[in-house]
């Protein structure tokens, strides 16, 4: 396959389309929030016993008909015994709350009973908040630095300015579908990461070959060359990703959905990117040939007559 | 000496160490992912709780009784102070786990009866000569598998009663101060302090000069009898805000002891007003769990009261300031209650040996400990310190399966309760004391290194009790692990078909490189003993992603070059060698994200790291050494006409 297509040329409105992007998921993030689920917010804990075995499904299907959403329901010592975890952002009053889950489980089966309820802290507190976002940004600067050794400041720029446009994004998705947002969905932002990263070095790698390697041309062109000659690959690798993803969302069930959501959004967000933002951020420093060159040894005695 | 010339190899041929090394690589990694394929027996433990070694007969007898009643059983061990009976059937092991209580419970002989403890256990069943060499199978983490439970009650009394303490001596000293005669300031509960006065003006006085000394106390006036009252009482908030302290800084110290251990992945959370639930996984056995969960006692430095006699106070007449402690070897010593100073404020403890060549406790604390030791070690030179221990022992009721018996209300029953205190390393104090002191004396290197674990492990704030242990499923349910798996899966085998449609011999090759980086990922994190969760198997995901998109690259570049007409064997070359810069510098950029992810992250956020660094590692190795030793042995060393790529 050939491709020739004039990426760059669009760049213009790939400008205007990723800061909508951003404007909306910051804007969504500022108002609306997201919508943390219980391994963030905490929320209340009822244990319940049935006089006979359960199965856990039977208890998700109960709740799941009284509409009650995001329920972690777990066996407690045996199989008959099992607390119910939700989170605090349902729709319930919290006085109410045990009452009304007794009655969508007395529904399906009325040998239940309500054992006790609790209060729950976030399982995952500040502590997580405070580190985590340390970690990001400590990574976000050692990356720009290794790419900038490895390459040029303004591509180490670029790359930096891909992934903070594709965590910002994804995370404004959650916010804005108001779909859970959990610890599952922190790990597949994580791996956004490293696969969008993954993408912009590949581009980048292509494009300094093809700045060593191509005596004429502008900047602009030599990118676009380099796209296209990636973009095959850009393609498989992402077909083979969604695939993988594809098979999560639709066989992995409810809970590995977030997961694969915010992957896909990721890997499709992610290949954009690497076009788009940290190629077009890098031309847009203005990337010269001579950026890339490896440095001139000045040499004693280079501009003399060699003695013999 | 004549030396030949060094053979050039042709083109695309490895040297043989190298498809050795390739061959060993996988093996070994192959060899340390063998244990998980075991699977897990359901088992009974038996366990001594002070780590006696425990009578072979007693297994023996203990699996014959359980035996008797019709169960099957696979095998029985025993390793020193731990019993392990592996059942055939899972749904025999809480009727086995009753049938070893009551025998023991049964037993002639006290120490039996006292110290040993039945627990469920799900036991590895890797063969012994496996886990003799240390190997063992991947653990799977709370959501996916479960893991044992706890709940703390933190024991909130003993700070109230601490925090009374304070107020008394605050509200007498301002007293004091401005000269005011009280008729006796004392503590009557846990939130009410009573000043007496014998005149309304001095109550009055009092009152209008303690009314915004003390912070989170009520103040109120009242006359009893003649007998005129201030009656202050601790506020809501104070109480909240005191309740809240202590939790956090409980769990605080929870966490940086399973951390330290190296339970990944573990749930430590507040339950309740005053209770912690937590939370360990890939253990199911609640002996070994407790060990990590550590002491539950509290830690202090108090001053010794040396001025009073042992002896009276042993006889009942104990200074209303001070209690009678007994140190571990059973020396009566008679300590001021006043704290000196919290086990908080600890940051470090070591041991090592002093100009005698015996053991001393190495002790540093944090700043505001290292300035009150200092204030406080100058006033005291010369007198004794020692550090107290206090432990809450409460004893619940139990049922004939060795678990606790519930009210209805689901809460435990609390028959009895023992505080038992100990002072420990009771030792002069020689000179002033910086935020870094040693401890010597005459005790042993055992005692000093234990010491210096419960030091260094961090103290609670309040005593903690288990008032439930139990194991607890997977919190994604049975079903949602099975519906993930087979999801993997079908994804898994979507990619190697589509390599082997897109690439042919090559991606035979891709596909052969892709299972051996599986392989390695399992060998290593069994290796390491790292917890699989579900976002962990994000990260495996994402290296099948991203071990596939090395041999893309390197493909897509055969195929530009023998689309520019370079001959095939010259094509295979120069793609590996073109595309190995651009692996390396893809690979490289997010090994460092994920080396700083599991250096500073916690938690999820470090073992999603760990999963995606040994991913990278084994990806590299696999997509260009591995898939090029068997292009080379396809391909190499003959003159070839076409690539199927």
């Amino acid at each position: 396959m050939n491709f020739n297509i004039p990426f760059l040329k669009f760049k213009n409105i790939a400008v205007i389309f990723s800061a909508l992007l951003l404007i909306g998921s910051i804007t969504s993030l500022a108002t609306k929030g997201l919508n943390v689920g219980l391994d963030f917010s905490g929320g209340t804990m009822i244990q319940v016993k049935y006089d006979e075995p359960v199965e856990i499904q039977e208890i998700h299907k109960a709740l799941d008909a009284k509409n009650i959403q995001g329920a972690v329901v777990q066996y407690f010592g045996s199989s008959s015994d099992v607390t119910i975890k939700l989170p605090n952002n349902i729709d319930i009053d919290n006085d109410k709350l045990d009452f009304v889950v007794l009655s969508a489980l007395e529904a399906e089966r009325s040998d239940v009973k309500k054992v006790r309820r609790a209060f729950l802290s976030a399982a995952v507190g500040d502590e997580l908040k405070e580190d985590g976002s340390l970690a990001l940004m400590t990574a976000l600067f050692c990356i720009m630095v290794y790419v900038a050794i490895r390459f040029e400041w303004k591509f180490a720029l670029g790359s930096v300015a891909a992934l903070a446009h594709d965590v910002i994004i994804v995370a404004g998705f959650f916010s804005f579908t108001q779909v859970e947002f959990d610890l599952t969905v922190l790990a597949a932002i994580l791996a956004v990461i490293g696969y969008s990263l993954n993408d912009t070095i590949v581009v980048y790698d292509r494009i300094r070959e093809n700045f060593l390697k191509m005596r004429n041309g502008s900047s602009l062109e030599i990118m676009n060359r380099s796209l296209n000659q990636t973009l095959t690959r850009t393609l498989i690798t992402s077909i083979t990703t969604l695939l993988v993803l594809t098979a999560l969302f639709v066989f992995g069930g409810e809970l590995i959905h977030g997961f694969a959501t915010a992957l896909i959004v990721g890997v499709l967000i992610g290949t954009y990117s690497s076009i788009y933002v940290a190629s077009a951020a890098a031309l847009a420093l203005g990337v010269k040939k001579e950026d890339l060159m490896p440095p001139e040894i000045d040499k004693e005695g280079a501009d003399q007559d060699p003695l013999m | 000496m004549i030396l030949g010339q060094p053979r050039q190899l042709p083109l695309n041929t490895f040297p043989a160490w190298k498809y050795f090394m390739v061959v060993i690589v996988i093996a070994l990694g192959a060899f340390l992912a063998l244990p998980n394929l075991f699977g897990e027996d359901h088992a009974v433990q038996i366990s001594d709780k002070n780590g006696s070694e425990i009578p072979k007969e007693l297994i023996v007898n203990i699996e014959k009784a359980i035996k008797d009643e019709g169960i099957k059983i696979k095998s029985h061990e025993l390793e020193g102070s731990r019993g392990l009976i592996r059942l055939v059937n899972s749904d025999d092991q809480n009727e086995a786990k009753r049938i070893a209580f009551q025998y023991i419970e049964g037993h002639d002989e006290e120490s039996i009866k006292n110290n040993l403890i039945v627990a469920a256990n799900l036991a590895a069943a890797t063969p012994d000569w496996m886990a003799d060499i240390g190997l063992s199978p991947m653990k799977l983490g709370l959501d996916l598998r479960g893991g044992v439970h706890f709940l703390l009650e933190v024991d909130m009394d003993n700070l109230f009663e601490k925090e009374q303490e304070k107020a008394v001596t605050t509200i007498k000293s301002e007293l004091y101060d401005e000269k005011i005669y009280h008729e006796g300031v004392s503590a009557t509960d846990q939130t009410t302090i009573i000043a007496k006065f014998k005149t309304e003006e001095l109550q009055q006085e009092a009152f209008s000069k303690l009314n915004n000394q003390l912070q989170g106390f009520t103040i109120n006036d009242r006359e009893v009898n003649g007998e005129f009252q201030l009656v202050f009482h601790i506020t809501d908030a104070k109480v909240r805000e005191i309740k809240d302290f202590a939790i956090k800084q409980n769990i605080t110290t929870l966490n940086n002891r399973i951390n330290a251990i190296g339970v990944a992945e573990p749930l430590v959370q507040r339950q309740g007003s005053d209770r912690i639930v937590v939370q360990l996984p890939g253990i199911q056995d609640t002996a070994s769990a407790r060990s990590i969960i550590g002491d539950t006692r509290t830690l202090e430095f108090r001053m010794a009261n040396d001025r009073r006699s042992v002896a009276d106070a042993i006889n009942g007449r104990v200074p209303y300031d001070s209690e009678l402690l007994y140190e571990t070897d059973g020396r009566p010593v008679l300590v001021y209650k006043k704290v000196m100073l919290d086990g908080e404020h600890v940051t470090g403890a070591g041991t090592s040996l002093d100009e005698r060549g015996l053991p001393q406790i190495n002790i540093s604390l944090d700043s505001v400990g290292g300035s009150i030791m200092t204030k406080e070690s100058s006033k005291n030179i010369g007198k004794r310190m020692a550090i107290v221990l206090t432990e809450v022992a409460p004893i619940f009721k139990k049922n004939e399966y060795g678990d606790f018996v519930k009210n209805e209300q689901g809460e435990l029953i609390k028959i009895d309760e023992e505080i038992n205190k100990e002072a420990v390393s009771v030792a002069t104090i020689q000179s002033t004391l910086p935020d870094r002191f040693r401890i010597t004396g005459s005790f042993t290197q055992q005692y000093a290194s234990d010491l210096a674990l419960i030091l260094k492990s961090g103290s609670l704030k309040a005593p903690i009790y288990i008032v439930e242990d139990g194991t607890i499923g997977a919190s994604l349910g049975q079903e949602n692990v099975e519906k993930g798996l087979f999801s993997i899966v079908i994804g898994f085998v979507m990619v190697l078909a589509f390599m082997l449609v897109r690439y042919k011999v090559f991606g035979v090759v891709a596909n052969l490189a892709l299972l051996c980086n599986l392989v390695l990922i399992v060998g290593v994190m069994s290796l390491i003993g790292a917890v699989l969760t579900l976002p962990g198997m994000a990260g495996i995901v994402l290296t099948v992603g991203m071990a596939v998109d090395a041999n893309v690259l390197i493909f897509e570049r055969i195929r530009e070059e023998l689309k520019d007409g370079v001959s095939p064997a010259q094509a295979i070359h120069n793609g590996y060698d073109a595309a190995f810069s651009t692996i390396a510098d893809a690979n490289i950029t997010t090994a460092i994200a994920a080396l700083i992810l599991f250096a500073i992250g916690t938690g999820p956020v470090a073992g999603f790291a760990i999963t995606l660094l040994f991913g990278i590692l084994t990806s590299m190795f696999t997509a260009i050494v591995g898939s090029r030793a068997l292009i080379n042995l396809i391909y190499g060393g003959k003159t070839v006409r076409k690539l199927a790529v």
